[in-house]
């Protein structure tokens, strides 16, 4: 099957960076950095180009210009400009005009939701009730299912964890007799944490390989005329021959 | 063992199973991934989700197994997806995965009747507000230039209040808690999220809190919804990668650590 141009060129370009990418992983060298830089730029230009036809066209200029009465845009938009005014150390006062609106915008919007659902809600989900009723068989039957068991150690050993590690990072009590213990558990816990969020990270990490492993193979099918293939029997040769220059 | 040598091996070993795949047994069902199917299953045909694309391309390896098996599912249960994204960067790479999902639907499914894609906007929580007011004001227009009181769906859907079920796939700020707060939280309206390996604990707590009904984690919860949805999609095939992967990781650890200890008693 004969891919449309684009779908091959990019296949060769996808294929040839991720190569130049992982050539890192023997030594660093001038391709992995090509590659990086042209990712920085590429990713900035996107997102920049993105935001522009997403955003500022369609909400800010195409409103404008097709209906002058608009005027209230242009408050924004002066707002913005006079960011650009941090970068003379003359005029980075006028600068601070809308940073602290943004910055009084964002917190009278943000304050009250983050309480309601970063605290209330949470607190609520940490403190769960150990005695369950079954309502489908009558509001006096206790659930003494092995579920419902299971989440009453889940509910316990979740509120344990939450004590004991706010007693861990309780400074302005002395460390001795009950607190003493409370902390090293709530330490004990954070330990857990942290391995955990790390084995989840090296999980993600593995996927990233994985994904970019499928496109390799895809990328070396007959249909890309084999691009990975040729692409990693260059990149090898030219750090063969640049280890081989640096050796002379 | 130099580090050359171990991501040698550990090419190796993920490379393996994508020449000779061979299942691993035992992959099981987590209670968060199956409440997200449960809802989706039981919604009523015709019902409305909003899907919010929070991601770009750097971790869609991750996060686009979970679009597909999600999006399969909505299109399959003939339900009304409408799609957006609050990171730009990641909107080109969306219209590809949503597209390319119903062209290979099983069911006929059309863009403007099954699907929606409203778009992508930066300003998170400016975005999520103004969706709960008014989707056209935020949304004037859909991915092809069409005015929303044009689509015969839209017509219907003037806010997030007449949303079923919001889902959110994402890896970071704005995203998932984003979402949580500014529409699930406040307009009461059942949320779940996908996200990355790496951020799943950080969402674990809107678990427990119930202000998430369901989570799909990583690859492996990808790998779940598939097996749920009876499918055989790229999560599944990955997962014999990723558990060579991880258990020649720990065996290196245990390697490593024997040896340090055998050197600490000579």
């Amino acid at each position: 099957m004969t891919l449309p141009w684009e779908q091959f060129l990019g296949g060769w370009v996808a294929a040839g960076l991720t190569l130049c990418i992982f050539s890192f992983l023997y030594e660093d060298n001038p391709f992995y950095k090509i590659a990086e830089h042209l990712y920085v730029g590429a990713s900035l230009g996107y997102l920049l180009v993105q935001a522009l036809f997403q955003t500022l066209i369609p909400r800010w200029w195409e409103p404008l210009v097709q209906d002058p009465h608009h005027w209230e845009l242009l408050v924004p938009a002066g707002l913005g400009i006079l960011l650009f005014c941090r970068l003379s150390p003359r005029t980075a006062w006028l600068g601070r005009w809308p940073i602290a609106l943004l910055m009084g915008y964002t917190a009278g919007v943000t304050v009250p939701y983050l309480v309601a659902s970063q605290v209330f809600q949470q607190v609520q989900g940490t403190i769960q009730p150990l005695v369950r009723m079954k309502p489908e068989q009558g509001l006096s039957v206790v659930d003494l299912s092995t579920a419902g068991l299971w989440a009453d150690f889940s509910a316990l050993l979740l509120l344990v964890g939450v004590v004991t590690v706010l007693a861990h990072f309780f400074f302005t009590v002395e460390r001795k007799g009950p607190v003493k213990a409370a902390s090293r558990l709530g330490m004990l816990f954070l330990m857990v944490g942290f391995g955990a969020s790390y084995g989840l990270a090296v999980q993600g990490r593995f996927a990233l390989l994985y994904d970019r492993f499928v496109d390799l193979k895809e990328f070396g099918m007959p249909s890309y005329r084999h691009a990975s293939v040729v692409l990693a029997g260059l990149l090898v040769g030219c750090l063969v021959v640049l280890r081989l220059r640096r050796r002379a | 063992m130099g580090r050359r040598r171990i991501f040698l091996l550990l090419a190796l070993v993920m490379w393996l199973p994508m020449v000779h795949p061979f299942r691993f047994p035992g992959l099981s069902v987590t209670s968060s991934v199956q409440a997200l199917h449960d809802r989706i299953e039981n919604l009523p045909s015709g019902a409305n989700i909003l899907v919010s694309f929070d991601f770009n391309p750097g971790t869609k390896a991750e996060l686009e197994p979970q679009a597909r098996a999600i999006l399969r599912h909505a299109f399959k249960r003939r339900l009304t997806v409408l799609v957006l994204g609050l990171w730009p960067d990641g909107w080109g790479m969306t219209q590809r995965i949503v597209r390319d999902c119903a062209a290979t639907a099983k069911l006929p499914v059309k863009e403007g009747r099954d699907f929606i894609l409203l778009g992508s906007q930066l300003g998170d929580l400016n975005v999520s507000l103004g969706l709960g007011q008014d989707i056209a004001a935020v949304f004037p227009r859909d991915a092809r230039g069409i005015p929303l009181a044009d689509i015969p769906p839209l017509r219907h859907i003037r806010t997030l209040k007449d949303m079923h079920l919001i889902v959110s796939l994402g890896a970071g700020e704005p995203g998932p808690v984003t979402w949580v707060m500014f529409a699930g939280d406040r307009y009461r309206i059942p949320m779940a999220a996908g996200t990355t390996s790496g951020n799943v604990s950080a969402l674990q707590p809107y678990v427990q809190g119930g202000q998430l009904l369901g989570l799909v984690s990583g690859m492996k919860g990808a790998a779940e919804y598939e097996m749920l949805t009876k499918e055989d999609g790229s999560a599944t095939r990955g997962m014999d990668s990723l558990t060579l992967g991880a258990f020649l990781l720990i065996g290196l650890v245990l390697l490593a650590n024997v040896n340090d200890w055998r050197k600490g008693r000579s």
